[in-house]
């Protein structure tokens, strides 16, 4: 090890030693780790934060073993466990030769030479990958990862519930400007008590609600995302946060009424503590609406079963129309891996970037190929399973802009308290919202 | 042959010397170091001198971490000792099922932090939770402000007490039986017995203890993390949150270091402070 990847490692376990011996629990957390990994001069290794993924990507990497005479070795580290372990493996040049990342996170890997460009690596075949996550990844004229999978946002429906209460999930739409649109009266149908009143009737108790209408909570992806940009409120512009707009305000307004006022979605202080309440409940058969992407797929198909029949529809139409969020996860390449080894990231990245090797990742289930002509295989995955997942890709055509930036997600984390407190309702919107975007702005800087 | 013991005596200590150096006190004095850095762990070292502690002395996040600490201590540290030394005193008298007891109580302080972190957030869910459901009231534990760290605390006290009631089972256990009754003879109660007897001969116990205590609470990290994550509004954010919140969300390494070392520097004080404070009582010899 060199004397300053030394010292970075010995300086960094000063700054949290304190936190990792106050731990009895403390724990490595992967399996193995490191461009050491293999021994021979001809093993890559390769890292990545989901267990789902990982034996659609043993089977790609046989294929790709055959191919080039390189082996891979995959290195599991948790999601909890990756932002915490990547920066420490970097700066201390034990990164993997490969690894996955995402947009709010790359910026200041790039910025400090540690990423290869792909527009140097992958010379054929980029047209086919998916515009939204090459978008997402394109910065200062380089390309930084090979897009892997994406995912967008749509509306799960209870199909049994709307049924009984006559709501079509496809006529849903919102404006905070008015004193009521098509989501609000669904939700007001949907959602009951234990008297079986709702809410509005006289003696409702919203704190027996038994089953809810809608979700609507602190979720920067499925909710807050798509919910401003369908307001007309842009996100954030460069670097920085913008969206304490009066369309920001507004639909942040909205969205805590749906907690708040019109009750028909589940309580913040639920929600705040636990982000996977929403999606319980809907698997549980006591929520009808569920905006959120193919991630909750597979626990919803497993959890639901044949308890009740669902479907998935466009996320909810604002003024602007249905806005999606589309994030896109990327391999990207370890500029200061050996030079050796150079030659077989650039062919594993090659392979990480076509078709052939993404399509277990749709084959199996695990999310959309960021490959245009490998995205059929999730498609079909699902068709088998009864599942129509068109309306991601609808919704990943018109999408809005995701988290970016070298800090993106230290901006996030400052924002994000005071988010919760708006949908808990101790924060208005209008004091909250401009508070947030100081706030993450000053952490961004 | 005094030379040659003396170098026995340095080989025997140097496996433990060179340990203690390199990863105890050579990280301390590089944290140390970069704490005069702005620093992203990344990129380029910038020395900045003081402005890391001065800046964390300015926005008030190192004031608000200090203060949730010192509360949460405060909260924890007193009650657990109370319970853990009252729950030694009924297990030592071995009452039928005092084994069994015995072995449960400690199964918190074996486990995962983390874990029961979680297990924990699961119960305090305001309107499935197990809590409100057994208390039929809906109260948002872990989200309001004025409850969240003192549910913190309960569940940092739920977790040691019964590993605090091993070490005053122990201590009780060297107390000669005699004594207690000689007291009896005199006519001592069990509160006279337990306040002038068995508290006092549990000093040295007690000494260890709350030090042990202080430190460990002022490092607790990923059961606050698990239970809250630091909210709501930074009202449960421990010092050692911000020290994970600094290096690893925000990438101010150099700030992150500052917050370790005041951390550092103030339980050097407290554990002086304790130490001086517990060595002016008189300690009874029991041997």
């Amino acid at each position: 090890m060199k004397r300053r990847s030394l010292l970075t490692s010995l300086a960094v376990t000063g700054t949290v030693g304190a936190l990792a011996a106050c731990s009895p629990s403390s724990s490595g957390g992967g399996s193995g780790s490191g461009s050491d990994g293999g021994g021979d001069g001809k093993t890559l290794t390769f890292r990545l934060w989901d267990e789902t993924a990982v034996d659609a990507y043993t089977e790609s990497f046989a294929a790709f073993e055959k191919e080039s005479g390189w082996t891979v070795s995959i290195d599991l580290v948790p999601w909890a466990d990756y932002w915490t372990r990547l920066p420490l493996d970097v700066a201390s040049g034990d990164a993997a030769d490969v690894y996955w990342m995402n947009s709010a996170n790359y910026v200041l890997y790039k910025d400090s030479g540690d990423l290869l460009d792909i527009t140097d690596v992958v010379t054929e075949g980029r047209d086919r990958w998916e515009k939204a996550v090459v978008d997402l990844y394109t910065r200062d004229g380089g390309l930084w990862g090979v897009p892997q999978l994406w995912d967008s946002i749509a509306l799960f429906s209870n199909s049994d519930l709307l049924e009984k209460a006559g709501v079509d999930p496809t006529t849903l739409s919102f404006d905070p400007a008015a004193d009521s649109d098509p989501l609000r009266e669904a939700g007001r149908a949907l959602t009951l008590d234990k008297a079986g009143k709702h809410p509005g009737d006289d003696g409702f108790d919203a704190d027996s609600r038994t089953q809810f209408g809608v979700n609507s909570q602190a979720d920067r992806q499925a909710i807050i995302g798509p919910m401003l940009a369908a307001n007309g409120a842009q996100w954030q512009k460069d670097d920085e946060y913008v969206f304490a707009s009066e369309q920001g305000i507004a639909a942040f307004d909205y969205m805590q009424g749906l907690v708040n006022d019109a009750q028909i979605a589940p309580s913040a202080a639920d929600t705040n503590a636990n982000g996977d309440v929403s999606r319980d409940l809907f698997t549980q058969g006591k929520l009808a609406l569920f905006q959120s992407g193919p991630y909750s797929l597979k626990t919803v198909f497993e959890g639901v079963g044949d308890s009740f029949s669902w479907i998935l529809s466009a996320p909810v139409a604002g003024p602007e129309g249905p806005k999606s969020l589309v994030h896109g996860v990327v391999a990207v390449g370890n500029a200061k891996a050996d030079d050796a080894k150079q030659e077989g990231i650039a062919k594993l990245l090659t392979w990480l970037g076509s078709a052939e090797g993404q399509k277990p990742i749709g084959a199996q289930g695990v999310a959309f190929p960021a490959h245009q002509d490998a995205q059929g295989e999730f498609v079909d995955y699902w068709d088998g399973q009864g599942v129509d997942v068109s309306p991601f890709v609808e919704a990943a055509k018109d999408a809005a802009e995701a988290d970016t930036g070298a800090k993106a997600n230290a901006g996030l984390e400052a924002a994000m308290p005071i988010f919760q407190e708006i949908f808990i309702g101790r924060t208005t919107a209008a004091e909250g919202v401009p508070q947030a975007q100081e706030e993450g702005n000053a952490a961004m800087a | 042959m005094r030379p040659r013991r003396s170098l026995l005596g340095w080989m025997l200590v140097a496996p433990a010397t060179i340990g203690v150096a390199c990863f105890l006190i050579l990280p301390v004095l590089l944290a140390l170091g970069v704490s005069f850095f702005d620093w992203d762990l990344l990129g380029t070292r910038d020395f900045v001198g003081l402005e890391n502690y001065r800046s964390l002395l300015a926005d008030g996040a190192l004031l608000n971490s200090l203060l949730v600490t010192a509360v949460f201590t405060l909260l924890s540290v007193p009650l657990s000792l109370a319970l853990g030394l009252i729950l030694a005193t009924q297990l030592v008298r071995a009452l039928p099922g005092s084994a069994v007891v015995r072995v449960i109580v400690v199964i918190p302080w074996v486990c995962a932090p983390l874990a029961l972190g979680v297990v924990w957030t699961w119960i305090f869910q305001p309107s499935t939770g197990a809590l409100n459901t057994l208390l039929g009231i809906r109260v948002e534990w872990l989200t309001d402000p004025t409850l969240a760290l003192p549910a913190v605390a309960f569940v940092a006290i739920w977790q040691n007490v019964g590993y605090i009631s091993l070490f005053f089972q122990a201590g009780l256990g060297r107390i000669p039986d005699s004594i207690y009754e000689a007291a009896r003879l005199d006519g001592a109660g069990p509160f006279q017995t337990l306040r002038h007897m068995t508290i006092p001969l549990l000093r040295p116990t007690t000494f260890f203890l709350a030090i042990t205590q202080v430190v460990a609470s002022f490092q607790v990290f990923d059961m606050v993390y698990a239970l809250t994550g630091g909210g709501p509004r930074h009202r449960t954010e421990v010092i050692a949150s911000l020290v994970y919140h600094e290096a690893f969300q925000n990438s101010h390494l150099g700030r992150a270091s500052a917050v370790a070392v005041i951390l550092f520097l103030l339980l050097v004080v407290i554990t002086v402070v304790q130490q001086r404070w517990f060595s002016s009582r008189i300690t009874y010899d029991m041997s």
